[in-house]
């Protein structure tokens, strides 16, 4: 089992460093499968995926995506997680939604994993208030300029290296 | 010694009386206002968990570490709350704050949706030494309503973990 897959059954038991080193693992490595759900997102305007054991359900409305996603098997999606804003330049959409689905499967695998070695306790559906794309996430809601000289900072870790490797 | 009303005035007190409806009125009317005011304005406080060595994570990720659990409850059903938590430890008898988490959400418990339960605090510790802990949490709440409500505590005073299972 190659630690991506490992981390595939870890969910609420991920540390913030491994959820942060795994987004970062999935922009390097799913490029191809994000680009391609980008335009089918834009084309048709609604787009349904799966990661982990999540079903995860986007939806293009007034230039604003936004998901719901529930667990594999059940009826009831959890609506308005997170929403992402398009901008008027458009040449600027296409990496910033590729993050946000980045970011939804991690949100999606933090709280709906692959049944594993290890337990999954019954939680409301937990996320972090500000994704990774964002430079608050960084500076701890401080503001977009620090968080950018923090995000300059944090280099890439030992455990997107051992992922990148397994 | 026992005391009697004069004859006379009986029928007087008796006119003088309130109508029994007017009462009845006044009362259901009191009733109705405290219910409007309590609908509008909600209130929520966290609730904590003594801090602890966790036995479930040194089980799952075989971490030694001492775990803030808490619940932020409301006398009205939530949509969410967020929240970032911190964990300080008493150096040389100075506070010193050793964790601080994310912005965390948490959607409200489907079992008992006045509350959202947050389970994810934890910071390492060093295998059998006790140290004294506090917790500290601030956030928000977002009523169904759509209010939003602000919300912070804290442990109390300092108390010490041994890190260890036998903490448990």
């Amino acid at each position: 089992m190659s630690l991506f897959e490992e981390y595939l059954t870890r969910g609420q038991w991920l540390t913030e460093e491994e959820r942060l080193a795994l987004y970062k693992f999935l922009l390097k490595t799913q490029r191809v499968r994000y680009n391609a759900s980008v335009r089918r997102l834009l084309a048709e305007k609604s787009f349904n995926n799966t990661f982990a054991n999540g079903d995860l359900h986007y939806s293009l409305k007034l230039n604003s995506i936004t998901y719901e996603a529930r667990k594999m098997g059940t009826d009831e999606y959890i609506s308005n997680i997170r929403s992402l804003k398009l901008s008027k330049l458009t040449f600027l959409n296409r990496g910033r939604i590729r993050k946000f689905f980045a970011q939804c499967e991690i949100d999606v695998l933090r709280n709906y994993p692959i049944p594993g070695a290890f337990p999954i306790e019954e939680r409301s559906f937990g996320i972090n208030v500000y994704p990774f794309y964002d430079p608050n996430y960084y500076s701890r809601g401080k503001g977009v300029v620090v968080g950018l000289l923090k995000k300059m900072q944090n280099k890439d870790d030992e455990l997107l290296r051992q992922l990148l490797i397994s | 010694m026992s005391f009697t009303l004069p004859k006379p005035l009986i029928p007087g007190l008796v006119k003088a009386r309130v109508p029994v409806w007017v009462i009845a009125a006044a009362i259901g009317a009191q009733f109705v206002v405290t219910q409007i005011n309590q609908n509008h304005e909600p209130t929520c406080s966290i609730k904590f968990e003594r801090i602890h060595y966790s036995s479930s994570i040194k089980r799952n990720l075989g971490k030694d570490t001492v775990k803030l659990n808490l619940v932020t409850s409301c006398s009205q059903p939530q949509n969410y709350s967020d929240i970032v938590a911190s964990i300080s430890v008493l150096k040389n008898d100075r506070p010193v704050r050793i964790y601080t988490s994310v912005n965390t959400r948490q959607k409200a418990s489907a079992k008992k949706p006045t509350d959202a339960e947050f389970l994810e605090f934890w910071v390492s510790c060093k295998k059998d030494s006790i140290e004294s802990y506090r917790g500290e949490a601030t956030g928000k709440v977002l009523m169904s309503t759509g209010k939003m409500v602000s919300v912070s505590g804290d442990t109390g005073k300092f108390l010490a973990v041994l890190c260890d299972f036998k903490a448990k």
